[in-house]
């Protein structure tokens, strides 16, 4: 590929939405959404209940479609797009609550991870060495595994792919903060090792901690973008239902 | 000794073709949570293309094999997926059901059109039969072959299943379908393939069974009852223990027929029954809890209450049409008319039970058969008597049969009842004569059975015309308590159940009663209906009340609208239009016999029925009038009419239909 010579050189968002409306069954969830996420960073996005959080995040991934606006992947517009084209491309998504099969075992689990495009034997060393729990648990049913360990698989999808755009929605649900110290310590080693991350949470707090830019939603809008530390006065509003 | 080894050997290989049909039948069960009415039917399918290549077009068998195993049967499968079996994702149980069984009429009546039923097709078993002993045992090659397919089927599904990506995706598919698609699957590719997979097998296995069973439509197609027995004894799930059925299934029928078949009494008939009643057995021996099925779907189905007063005068309407257009009917065109009103009874029996209470049957036939043995037994002079005690008699067979069913639902009863039909049709109502206590009470034998035309005193129903007069009294009748039903406290029960069994029994509903007198009612009315369309056609052969008669009624009146007794007649209509134009073009006939299945094909678009339709667009009509009478130009208040439930409210039960459920309870109005 030929760089065009006089490329400006603030780096392209490794992923962007731009005017973006979704909704279901032609009733809307969320408007007018732009959003641009850097290469490599931890971004933050924040907000009550209902906020319409989970919807971007499918949107993102093209696992649901936008009624408007586009989505980029790395200055490419994608919208449409197959999700497993998306998977390819390293765009990594761990939904809300549970998601791993639960009625597969471990190691059965990690064997779809090499629908994106890696050998089986890369994501079982990869995955093993991350997180050695799993290593010890490969023929149990992933159901059976402990909530902790359940993310720890979702997450280890994200270490066979690289470089990984990870969506991760409500990570620490129903988690003990002890797990969730450890499974967000694996995000950060993930994000300095090259990967982008985009944290949704409820419990704002951990998130915003961790993470190098932040948006805050509220009834299905972003109200307001910027570093962590300017967000909060947002989205406090957010949730006092001042905005 | 000697003999014990023949029924084995002869049992085994059955058994072995039996695990081939069940280990698809589960495949797709697994993968798609769709039960496969039809694997039956694609077998026999399969069959008649290989005969068509192998023995019709003298193509080597061989390459026959691998082009019907290998290239349409997988198509054929994967077609059906992508094409019909998808769109039911979001439908409920009784709709996929109701689908596949549609798809199984539909297929049975493609084979009888391609492949006429008179004329002989020889289909001999690979090799000609040539045979070895064993152990003092004759085994012949094809016997072979078959236990051989049958291991290479239960170690490649093993393998294909644990150990490869395809197969894993295939269980990820049942587990989470979306999150597949997360991780990078595509969930629609892994059904189709299942699918392609299962007609495969379906296929292998009718052209294995197909030389001990002659090639023929119908006795191909129910053969595949012996593999729903032996997936059910899989749970729908495990294979090995489906292997392991399918082989005690294949054994049993063997030493049934070896041990049983040369007795000169009522148990020398019983071959077809054998697997039947061992899928009966299996039914009601495992635990419940295992019987779940995937329940829970929201339903999209339409409970119209009309008011009696109209559905009075429409009855009555229908009546005086019948009295005033009867003299002006040709003969034919009014014994097509009173069929179809005869059937049309058979069809309301339906809605309470299928309709209102969610009980999906496929025997209504049978209560129709028995109240037409019951007319022929009790009244041979034709007494107004003869039709209640159709009723009353159908009524506590009925409600036996729901004994049993009463712990079963979705396609677990449905292929109880299809048990039940499937030995009364095959082994009971082609006996000559039942012998309780010394009574001796006729059958329809192998040839016919007078059934009488009722007679009152001073009034005789004898002629073709006062039977038009009479059935469409009790037709009118019967659709009547049908509305009235629906409007009653026990039709609100009815819906209750249907929607929520567990919310029924915390509200203190009993369950039993309600299911018991549901099925009663019903096969009662079947009774009735049966009786009188037994006395219109006089001389009544036993496969007149069969279970292949039992699907375009069901059919037809689901595509009606089996929530409404708008849409029995509705299916009522259907089936009178479908046999005129077989008749006055015959033609078409062949098109005519596949036309009820396709109709249940279309319920994936639409599952409320035709009646649903109608009155929807009636509904819009009137609106579309009453909003252009108001508001001139606005254009914009056609906003206000999106349905309720396009945003996820379910309006079966209306708000009134709760509060009255309260009232009858004795809580009050909720607050
Ligand atoms: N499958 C769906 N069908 C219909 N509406 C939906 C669906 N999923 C979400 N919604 C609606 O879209 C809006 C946004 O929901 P979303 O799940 O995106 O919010 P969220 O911010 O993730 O909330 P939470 O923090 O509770 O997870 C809500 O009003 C919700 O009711
Ligand atoms: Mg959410």
């Amino acid at each position: 590929m030929i760089a065009a010579p006089d490329a400006p050189t603030p780096t392209v968002p490794i992923l962007e939405l731009r005017g973006v409306d979704a909704g279901y069954n032609g009733i809307g969830a969320i408007w007018d959404v732009d959003l641009a996420v850097a290469p490599g960073e931890i971004f933050a996005l924040v907000g009550p209940n209902g906020a319409g959080k989970s919807t971007l995040i499918s949107v993102a991934a093209c696992l649901h479609p936008a009624t408007s606006g586009d989505v980029l992947l790395g200055g490419q517009i994608v919208n449409g797009t197959a999700p497993r084209e998306l998977v390819r491309r390293g765009v990594c998504v761990v939904p809300e609550g549970r998601s791993v099969f639960p009625n597969l075992t471990v190691q059965e689990n990690l064997l779809l991870v090499t629908h994106a495009g890696v050998s089986v034997a890369e994501v079982e060393a990869l995955a093993y060495e991350r997180f050695p729990v799993l290593g010890t648990r490969r023929k149990q049913l992933a159901g059976t595994l402990s909530g902790g360990e359940q993310q720890m698989l979702a997450l280890a999808r994200s270490v066979a792919v690289d470089p990984a755009v990870l969506l991760v929605d409500e990570l620490s649900m129903g988690l003990a903060p002890l797990v969730v110290a450890e499974l967000y310590a694996f995000i950060a080693e993930l994000a300095s090792g090259g990967a982008t991350v985009i944290l949704v949470e409820q419990f704002a707090r951990t998130v915003l901690g961790l993470a190098e830019n932040a948006a805050v939603m509220s009834n299905g809008r972003i109200v307001r973008t910027g570093k962590p530390a300017d967000v909060e006065d947002a989205l406090e509003a957010a949730y006092l239902g001042e905005l | 000794m000697h003999n014990f080894l023949i029924y084995s050997v002869l049992g085994l290989s059955a058994g072995a073709i039996y695990a081939v049909a069940a280990g698809g039948l589960v495949l797709t069960y697994t993968t798609s949570g769709i039960f496969n009415f039809a694997q039956g039917a694609i077998g026999m399918l399969g069959a008649f293309t290989y005969w068509q290549f192998t023995y019709g077009w003298g193509w080597p068998a061989p390459l026959s094999l691998v082009i019907v195993l290998g290239v349409i049967a997988p198509l054929f499968g994967a077609a059906l997926e992508s094409g019909i079996l998808r769109g039911l994702e979001q439908t409920t149980e009784a709709v996929r059901v109701v689908v596949t069984v549609a798809i199984l009429s539909a297929l049975v009546g493609l084979a009888l059109w391609i492949w006429p039923p008179n004329v002989a097709r020889p289909f001999p078993a690979f090799f000609n039969g040539d045979k070895f002993t064993i152990v003092g045992a004759a085994v012949t090659v094809h016997q072979l072959i078959s236990m051989g397919c049958a291991v290479a089927v239960a170690i490649g599904l093993a393998v294909l299943l644990r150990r490869s990506r395809v197969g894993t995706d295939m269980r990820a598919v049942v587990d989470n379908r979306d999150l597949l698609v997360i991780y990078g699957g595509s969930p629609d590719r892994v059904s189709a393939l299942s699918w392609a997979l299962g007609s495969s097998l379906a296929t292998l296995s009718g052209i294995l069974i197909a030389p001990t069973l002659q090639l023929s439509v119908l006795p191909l197609t129910l053969l595949i009852v012996n593999a729903y027995a032996a997936a059910i004894m899989g749970r729908l799930s495990r294979l090995p223990a489906t292997f392991v059925g399918a082989i005690v299934l294949g054994l049993a029928e063997s030493y049934g027929v070896g041990y049983l078949s040369n007795r000169g009494d009522f148990l020398a008939g019983i071959r077809p029954a054998i697997p039947v009643m061992i899928l009966f057995v299996v039914l009601l021996a495992l635990p419940h809890a295992r019987l779940r099925g995937n329940v829970g779907k929201r339903s999209r189905d339409w409970f119209p209450s009309p008011p009696v007063r109209r559905s009075a005068m429409y009855a009555a309407a229908f009546v005086v049409l019948a009295f005033v257009v009867g003299p002006h009917l040709s003969v034919a065109n009014m014994f097509t008319v009173n069929r179809a009103i005869a059937l049309g009874i058979v069809a309301l029996s339906l809605i309470p039970l299928v309709g209102y209470a969610g009980q999906l049957t496929l025997c209504q036939m049978s209560f129709a058969g028995i109240g037409a043995l019951t007319m022929a037994y009790v009244a041979p002079g034709g007494s107004p008597l003869g039709l209640v005690a159709a009723f009353v008699v159908a009524a506590v067979v009925g409600a036996l049969v729901a004994i049993p069913a009463l712990r079963l639902r979705g396609i677990y009863l449905a292929l109880s009842t299809a048990a039940f039909t499937i030995v009364l049709d095959r082994w009971i109502f082609t006996q000559d004569a039942l012998r309780i206590f010394g009574w001796r009470i006729p059958l329809f034998g192998i040839y016919s059975l007078q059934v009488p035309r009722v007679q009152m005193p001073g009034v005789s129903f004898g002629s073709d015309r006062a039977q038009l007069v009479l059935l469409s009294l009790v037709f009118s009748i019967v659709a009547l308590a049908v509305v009235t039903i629906r409007r009653s406290r026990y039709g609100r029960v009815l819906l209750a159940m249907r929607e929520s069994p567990a919310a029924c029994a915390t509200l203190g509903l009993r369950l039993t009663v309600t299911k018991m007198s549901v099925f009663a009612l019903s096969a009662g009315i079947a009774g009735l209906g049966g009786a009188l369309y037994g006395g219109l056609q006089t001389a009544v052969p036993a496969d007149t009340f069969s279970f292949f008669q039992t699907l375009p009624v069901l059919l037809l009146a689901v595509v009606g609208g089996i929530g409404a007794v708008g849409g029995a007649v509705a299916g009522t209509v259907l089936l009178g239009l479908f046999e005129a134009i077989s008749r006055i073009w015959p033609s078409t006939s062949n098109l005519i016999a596949v036309a009820p299945g396709l109709a249940g094909i279309g319920l994936v678009r639409n599952p409320g029925g035709i009646a649903s339709d109608l009155h929807a667009a009636v509904t819009q009509f009137r609106n579309r009038r009453r909003v252009s009478a108001a508001s001139a130009g606005s254009a914009g208040d056609e906003a206000f009419e999106v349905p309720l439930e396009w945003i996820g409210i379910d309006r079966t039960i209306r708000a009134a239909d709760i509060a009255a459920l309260d009232v009858a309870l004795g809580r009050g109005p909720a607050s």
